[in-house]
């Protein structure tokens, strides 16, 4: 229970910090010629509604409602990371290898840190790069 | 009317009826693409045989996208990110027939219900869409937002959260009124702001995968496939809850064309209106209800889908991204859109409504049912390897769309931002919403108040847009009700 309500007050402080930022960050646009508010003034409206939501979210103790405690669950954030990052190696990659190498890639290490058979996830691995192939080069001319 | 029955205009039917299922059920690819990529071929051919391929492309596709919310809980369109965990569940329980046969059916019967509403009230329907204002298009965004707002089943608190971050991101790239770049931080790609496609795919898809990477929980959300046969499932059985609730299919699908017809909302918001108006107005959750809201939100859909074509040929404004494209081949073909066109073409607008009574009787059921196959054959594959290959795909989804390496980054981002709402318990429907609406939000804010000279009470002066207010405010009370009946029942 105190972690779940820990959770909302982090989401109410990320939610609170996140407003003020985009707040002071909107101040920075020009206003209108006539002195009126210009791109800046919708921008602060939802900063200061963020900031608002984010104070009422940490200050306020709600009830436990989604991910319950799951026995089977073993949380594995460094296999999160790696993924985040195979997907930056991506966008690093595509511009020396191109898609289709870097879609292989983005499923075998996917597939992997899933915990997924390796010769079904090389198998999935060709299969999908081999209909990306045909249907966007192929059919579609996309460049890839 | 007689010139519509033409071998090739009904080949065009059946060719882009297929062309649109495949497309629209592929992760990324949306039904706007599927007519984008087809106007080269549409410029070669007589109108009389383009327009039925592109209304039969657009009216398959919007349905297919479901598909991606059964396999991948990647929704094809924002309209369906209104319905996509009822959808998911309905499908989760009674299999991928079943659930998309319900879509189907609900499409098909908001389709026929949208058709003849344009056949009965078009012109009728473009005069009124011609007052409405910058200060009525606000309201409507406002009335989309509040609805959004009340329509999860969670903490309100959370979905206004979700819905403002949406709208944040909407705020990014050039400002729609003055033309200036806002939080590009100096990122050229940034300037044409956030693809919300990107973003769906990001939030929906590749945030699934991150989920189950960090749990490592396998095999726990396998979809079940009936004993019962494939047809009847899809054909047959949808049938029961949608005329068991035939006055509220009718009533989503008047709303869907009520939204739909507004030049530039269309179908999303028309969805989304549905399908919160009865997740509000239902109190238990449930396998009844998810149905129910999986019915209003397609039906609503589809019917908007038809409607949207009213400002487009009437007023020659499009009523969404599809039409935008249709007027284009319009022109490049000679054709004046206007009320003159009812006068002059009748054979073009009689074989437009022929076209969509026939793509939503023969060609949605027909081509659904394939794409239902599909489907589950997808849902075969064991998880994690259905997983790491929806990773593959949501890398190529988030490429192909602008060819830009870019994207992967922002759906990167988008899914590790929707990995936290998920772990946080916030809605990721409504960051959808937010991105849809906050440009229309903005956008008509600003226009009203610069003509008004910033005078906000003119935002009350006229009546439409009091009636609007009034909705809202209707909205806002039945959904305060509700969340005060529901936390009773609990």
């Amino acid at each position: 229970m105190s972690l779940t309500i820990s959770k909302n007050k982090l989401g109410g402080l990320l939610c609170l910090l996140l407003g003020i930022a985009v707040f002071l960050g909107s101040r920075q646009f020009p206003p209108l010629d006539d002195g009126y508010p210009g791109p800046g003034l919708f921008p602060s409206i939802v900063g200061v509604c963020l900031t608002i939501a984010g104070l009422v979210l940490f200050l306020q103790h709600l009830p436990k409602s989604t991910n319950e405690g799951n026995p089977q669950e073993r949380p594995r954030p460094l296999a999160l990371a790696s993924v985040a990052l195979i997907l930056l190696g991506a966008y690093f990659g595509i511009a020396h290898l191109g898609l289709l190498p870097i879609v292989a890639v983005v499923i075998l290490g996917t597939g992997l840190l899933i915990g997924g058979d390796i010769k079904w996830i090389i198998a999935a691995s060709l299969i999908t790069t081999a209909l990306v192939y045909v249907l966007f080069s192929l059919i579609l001319g996309v460049p890839l | 009317m007689m010139e519509f029955f033409t071998w090739q205009s009904l080949l065009a039917l059946v060719l882009g009826a297929l062309y649109g299922s495949l497309f629209g059920a592929i992760p990324g690819l949306t039904a706007t693409l599927a007519v984008a990529l087809f106007i080269p071929v549409a410029f070669f051919l007589d109108p009389i045989v383009a327009l039925p391929a592109i209304i039969s492309i657009s009216a398959v596709a919007i349905y297919a996208g479901d598909v991606g919310s059964i396999v991948a809980k990647i929704p094809g369109t924002p309209a369906s990110a209104a319905y996509l965990e009822e959808l998911s569940r309905v499908a989760k329980r009674k299999g991928p027939f079943y659930g998309l046969g319900l879509c189907a059916m609900s499409s098909a019967t908001g389709g026929i219900i949208g058709t003849l509403l344009l056949i009965a009230l078009a012109t009728t329907m473009a005069s009124i869409a011609k007052n409405f204002s910058s200060f009525e298009y606000f309201w409507i965004a406002i009335l989309g937002l509040t609805a959004g707002v009340f329509a999860t089943g969670g903490s309100t608190l959370k979905a206004v959260v979700s819905l403002l971050l949406g709208i944040l991101f909407s705020t990014v790239g050039i400002d729609p009124t003055l033309g200036f770049p806002r939080f590009e931080f100096g990122q050229p790609d940034l300037l044409s702001g956030l693809n919300y496609i990107v973003a769906m795919i990001g939030l929906f898809g590749f945030s699934e995968v991150l989920e189950h990477v960090y749990r490592r929980a396998k095999g726990t959300d396998a979809l079940s496939v009936s004993d019962d046969s494939p047809g009847r499932m899809f054909f047959s059985l949808p049938w029961i809850p949608i005329i068991k609730r035939k006055w509220m299919v009718l009533r989503s699908s008047l709303l869907g064309v009520l939204v739909g017809f507004l030049p530039g909302a269309g179908a999303d918001i028309g969805s989304w209106v549905s399908s919160s108006v009865e997740k509000m107005t239902h109190r238990s959750e449930g396998d009844a209800e998810d149905e129910v809201i999986v019915i209003a939100g397609t039906s609503s859909n589809n019917a908007a889908v038809a409607s949207a074509w009213v400002p487009s040929l009437a007023l020659g404004l499009p009523g969404d991204t599809i039409t935008a494209i249709v007027l284009g081949v319009f022109l490049m073909k000679g054709i004046t859109p206007g009320p003159l066109l009812f006068e002059q073409q009748p054979e073009l607008i009689w074989s437009l409504y022929l076209t969509f009574l026939l793509a939503n009787l023969i060609m949605l059921p027909v081509f659904g049912y394939l794409t239902a196959r599909m489907a589950s054959w997808l849902i075969r594959i064991p998880l994690d390897i259905l997983l790491s290959a929806i990773a593959g795909v949501c890398v190529v989804g988030a490429y192909v769309i602008n060819n830009s390496s870019f994207d992967i980054l922002i759906m990167t981002f988008m899914g590790i931002i929707a990995f936290g709402l998920r772990r946080g318990g916030f809605p990721l429907a409504q960051v959808v919403l937010g991105m849809v609406l906050g440009p229309i939000l903005e956008q008509n804010f600003m226009v009203s108040a610069i003509k008004s000279r910033w005078d906000i009470m003119s935002f009350f002066d006229r009546p439409i847009a009091l009636v609007l207010m009034a909705l809202t405010i209707v909205i806002i009370m039945v959904g305060i009700r509700t969340q005060r009946l529901r936390k009773s029942t609990d």
